[in-house]
């Protein structure tokens, strides 16, 4: 059954594109707002100033700021980021490099976020108020507290340094003395993998679990629980099939934006962990004035939001079957 | 002798590296390639012009005189905090592309890390001709036994295209090239090449015959976009060099990868000048390769480096960390020069900052003590001239026969303190300045402490102060606290005469850099006293290069890093008038971003006397005396030079070169001809 109309769908997109234009243009805005530009590291002492303004011509630093944004945003929409000053290489590549490592990691730090945070949420939901609940709840909120870069370094410190167990840096072993194969590789990469990993999901669990307790709970005194209940229904169906899948649906709204967060996050893991992924890539691009990187690298996690923002909307739909988008619903 | 550059990625190493990318760094580095003269077991050693200071420090092992003795092969592992950008030796801009391209390519001549004279290295021998010409010409032979690595014959038609290409290009990272050449062609008496000039140069020798990398003709022949040039794609091996390396693997995010060719096939370590030297071993490369890794950041590479990670890495080892280095067995530092210093610049052109007695008193009420022992617990020299201590070769004292960094006459700026305690000595500095006195190069007692007169023989700009100073009823809430009286320049409290009510120093940001920021914390709060109400002002770094370089809007600023060069060339960006905001039509970067030259005092013309001295020794002295009458007049406050303790797994490594200047990156090539592993 058609949940959601083409037309609130062709509304949504326009909408989506429309966020996107605005996050183009703050980028650019905020990024020249920055002091100075990236120039300043390929100017010699003996360039004459002709050679210097032969060099802004060349990266188009010449041209009134409306025409830098006319250009930016035209060729952002066609799929042209331009050279990297500082790299040398065509933006597209570097980010083509970089993303998916970006979104392997943290991918899997959202799967194993929103795999464990919920499942904690509906037993800690469930059972509320009880010494458990108590508990694990004051747990977690410690947890939540703490900066995922500093808990980062706790675990470095613990699984690298003091146990060697982990590695703490890349993605693969450099310079490997094994031979690469499916199963050396899978292991290497699970070596590597597994501190930020961690790091990511230490923190990153408990909001889809401080979302998923009140929701439980709420489902709980809903009548068709205490029809299940009355059912004769075990306990656990019950719970699992009655009100967790009823209770998931805020869950999904606030994945979106723990996604936004664990790629914010990504920035200092990535750096903490030498991860080269897109964090990283911002990282130094922003410090180089390295704006055709940095604003592409933005752009593109800009992208996976508003595109991730749509699907909800989709999703929506199929997981609560009250809801209804467009048609005149 | 490398031409690299690099950019800022924030951290203390970085902010220097980038500097040294962006101003005088580019000119220095492009001329580093040599060490002072210090043998390894840390005692003193004189040749010819070179001295370094004597250390007690436990060092690495002493490099082995025969090289038939020293083992062949093993990795070295060697790890960066940023990445590379492109393993295009032309638009390579980063030093962390440098450390290894540096070792595919060659130069026409090197210069001897040992006594500083340019060697044979390409070019076999050459002539300077026609020196009184306006543009005079260089002769020189070319070596007939070097190959590249992909196994063709160097020729003279690649010296020539190698020219040719960088001219014809205007490569800008090799600017130095088309700056000062005009052209190479064949000559057709008894010399293989003739290379004409544009103008006259006094360091034609460093800066045109040793400044083109040489490219193989049947390669970038057919490059005609050199900008978008990618040599990994082109070949498996990458670039094509006569040096010793071959880049076997570049990921510019991760990692690199230098594979040493046969020492036979790479006969230009093996020349008698390099046998001649007791601490230089002829023939290395000695190791099959170097591995580079990248890290994410600093503190991660350091960890990597104290866990046996990393055999060694860019940069010095982080002061925190030295002692557990000394105390680990297997971990070692290599000793070493900065290539450069760190400073406050003065902005000569607002008053009356302008005058150069008001910036004297300035640097006196600096605590060196502080910062050099109690803050840096010794890891930097105290700073003087604008030179680093590692180019001993144009420093005043060195030219002039004195003690490297000891001579009284390097310290005619130091803290003025009460019986040298932390106190300043408020009145001695307010009665130098209410006399009207300047340090001019003159002997006598100035603010209380005695100075033997200029070694050189310069003078500063002024003999006497350009304002009228007294100090009455402090006016400045600055000074609450700290004195009651102010200073009057010419009759006007000085919170009137500067625009912020104060002298205003662009600093770091403390959470950044806290021990700098006590640093400056005390500085201003002697500054204070004396009466001169001043404002610290946090400020980022590339906010801050953007109001010293572009703007030229700041009173004074700190900065980690500047270098003037192997002999001191770039002392013209710094300080000539030329390079300063005024000498442009446009708003552009301004290597002279104090405006000395234009305000304050001038040098202008020992400078040029100076850049344009054929003869090396009349050129090392000219040198020296510019950076006297530098000193002299403070435009550039030298804070200090950083004593480099490049990290080392002695453990499996030995036979680094030290003591010697920047041996992570202006000296690495040479210390990648000379380590080797352990028996």
């Amino acid at each position: 059954m058609t949940r959601i109309s083409a037309r609130y769908l062709g509304k949504r997109v326009v909408v989506s594109y429309i966020t996107l234009l605005v996050i183009m243009t703050l980028l650019f805005a905020l990024l020249r707002s920055m002091p100075g530009t990236f120039l300043a590291s390929m100017i010699t002492p003996e360039m004459t100033p002709e050679q210097i303004a032969r060099l802004e011509e060349v990266w188009g630093l010449n041209e009134p700021l409306w025409v830098q944004y006319v250009d930016f945003m035209v060729n952002y929409q066609t799929g042209e980021f331009g050279m990297s000053p500082t790299r040398r290489v065509p933006v597209w590549d570097v980010i083509v490099r970089r993303l998916p490592r970006t979104l392997i990691l943290f991918g899997a730090g959202f799967i194993v976020a929103y795999i464990v945070g919920p499942l904690v949420g509906m037993y800690l939901g469930w059972w509320r108020g009880s010494r458990k609940d108590k508990s694990i709840f004051a747990s977690s909120l410690v947890m939540y507290s703490m900066p995922s870069f500093w808990v980062a370094w706790l675990f470095i410190w613990l699984f690298n340094y003091e146990l060697g167990w982990l590695k703490s840096t890349y993605m693969f072993t450099k310079f490997p003395e094994f031979e690469w194969t499916i199963v050396t590789t899978l292991t290497d990469v699970l070596h590597h993998i597994t501190l930020p990993l961690l790091s990511i999901s230490f923190v990153g669990w408990v909001g889809a679990m401080l979302v998923m307790r009140p929701s439980m709970n709420n489902v709980t005194e809903e009548d068709y629980v205490f029809l299940a209940q009355a059912k004769g229904l075990s306990e656990r169906t019950v719970m699992i099939k009655h009100a967790a899948r009823n209770a998931l649906i805020p869950v999904a709204t606030q994945a979106i934006v723990g996604l936004a967060f664990l790629i914010d996050g990504s920035i200092l893991i990535e750096q903490v962990f030498s991860w080269p992924g897109i964090g990283e890539l911002i990282v130094s691009s922003v410090l180089e004035k390295d704006y055709p990187i940095a604003q592409a690298s933005f752009f593109m996690l800009a992208v996976i939001i508003i595109v991730m923002r749509l699907l909800t909307d989709v999703v929506y739909t199929y997981l609560d079957p009250r809801i209804k988008f467009g048609g005149g619903q | 002798m490398p031409h690299r550059r690099n950019r800022s990625n924030g951290t203390d190493g970085s902010r220097r590296n980038f500097l040294k990318a962006s101003g005088a760094g580019a000119v220095a580095l492009s001329l580093a390639g040599c060490s002072g003269g210090e043998s390894e077991q840390g005692t003193t050693e004189e040749s010819g012009d070179t001295e370094a200071t004597e250390t007690t420090e436990e060092t690495v092992a002493e490099n082995t005189s025969d090289s038939d003795e020293i083992p062949q092969g093993g990795t070295l592992v060697y790890g960066m905090s940023s990445n590379p950008d492109t393993s295009n030796y032309l638009m390579a801009g980063s030093v962390y592309s440098a450390v290894a391209l540096d070792l595919v390519y060659d130069y026409g001549v090197e210069i001897d890390p040992v006594t500083y004279d340019i060697r044979p290295w390409a070019f076999t021998d050459w002539e300077l001709q026609n020196e009184d010409a306006d543009q005079p010409e260089v002769v020189f032979n070319v070596r007939d036994d070097l190959t590249w690595n992909d196994g063709e014959d160097f020729t003279i038609e690649d010296v020539i295209f190698s020219h040719d290409y960088i001219i014809e290009n205007q490569v800008g990272e090799f600017s130095t090239v088309w700056n000062n050449i005009e052209s190479v062609e064949e000559d057709d008496g008894d010399w293989d090449c003739r290379m004409t000039l544009t103008q006259q140069i006094g360091t034609w020798d460093s800066s045109a015959l040793g400044a083109c990398p040489m490219l193989p003709e049947h390669i970038w022949s057919d490059v005609d976009d050199f900008e978008n040039y990618d040599p990994m794609e082109e070949r498996e091996n990458g670039p094509v060099g006569t040096g010793p390396g071959i880049l076997t693997q570049f990921d510019p995010d991760t990692s690199m990868q230098i594979q040493f060719r046969d020492p036979e096939e790479y006969p230009l370590t093996d020349q008698d000048w390099i046998d001649e030297h007791d601490n230089l071993v002829a023939g290395g490369p000695f190791l099959d390769q170097v591995n580079f890794q990248v890290y994410g950041e600093e503190a991660a590479m350091t960890q990597a480096f104290m866990r046996g990670e990393i055999d060694t890495h860019y940069g010095t080892l982080d002061t925190d960390k030295i002692p557990e280095a000394q105390d680990t067995d297997g971990l070692g530092l290599v000793k070493g020069y900065d290539s450069g210093f760190s400073y406050m610049g003065i902005n000569c052109r607002r008053e009356p900052l302008d005058d150069v007695a008001l910036r004297q008193v300035v640097s006196f009420c600096f605590d060196d003590y502080y910062w050099t022992q109690e803050l840096q617990q010794d890891y930097v020299y105290e700073g003087d001239f604008a030179q680093s201590p590692g180019y001993s070769g144009v420093r005043p004292e060195t030219v002039f026969d004195g003690e490297l960094l000891e001579d009284p006459a390097t310290q005619a700026f130091t803290f003025r303190g009460i019986d040298e305690s932390a106190d300043p000595d408020v009145e001695a500095m307010r009665e130098f300045l209410e006399n009207g006195e300047v340090i001019d190069g003159s002997e006598g007692t100035y603010a209380g402490q005695e100075y033997p007169g200029s070694l050189s023989g310069a003078e500063a700009s002024q003999s006497e102060a350009k304002y009228d100073y007294t100090f009455e009823e402090a006016q400045s809430s600055e000074l609450e606290d700290y004195s009651e009286e102010e200073l009057y320049v010419d009759g006007e409290p000085i919170s009137e005469v500067m625009n912020d009510g104060a002298i205003t120093i662009l600093m770091d940001p403390p959470s950044d850099y806290p021990k700098q920021s006590q640093a400056f914390e005390r500085w201003s709060e002697n500054m204070k006293k004396v009466g001169i109400p001043v404002k610290l002002e946090p400020t980022e770094f590339n906010t801050m290069s953007d109001m010293v370089y572009y703007d030229a809007e700041f009173d004074v600023y700190e900065m980690g890093w500047g270098g003037t060069g192997v002999f001191g060339t770039s002392v013209r960006s710094f300080f000539h008038s030329d390079f300063a905001k005024e000498a442009y039509e446009e708003e552009t970067y301004a290597y002279n971003s104090t405006g000395y030259g234009v305000a304050g005092g001038s040098s202008d013309e020992l400078i040029m006397d100076a850049y344009t001295e054929m003869d090396p020794e009349a050129r090392n002295e000219k040198f020296a005396t510019a950076l006297e009458k530098v000193y002299l007049d403070m435009p550039y406050m030298v804070r200090d030079y950083a004593k480099m303790r490049w990290p080392m797994n002695t453990a499996d490594f030995t036979g680094a070169v030290e003591p010697i200047v920047d041996p992570a990156y202006a000296n690495w090539h040479w210390q990648a001809y000379h380590l080797h592993q352990t028996e």
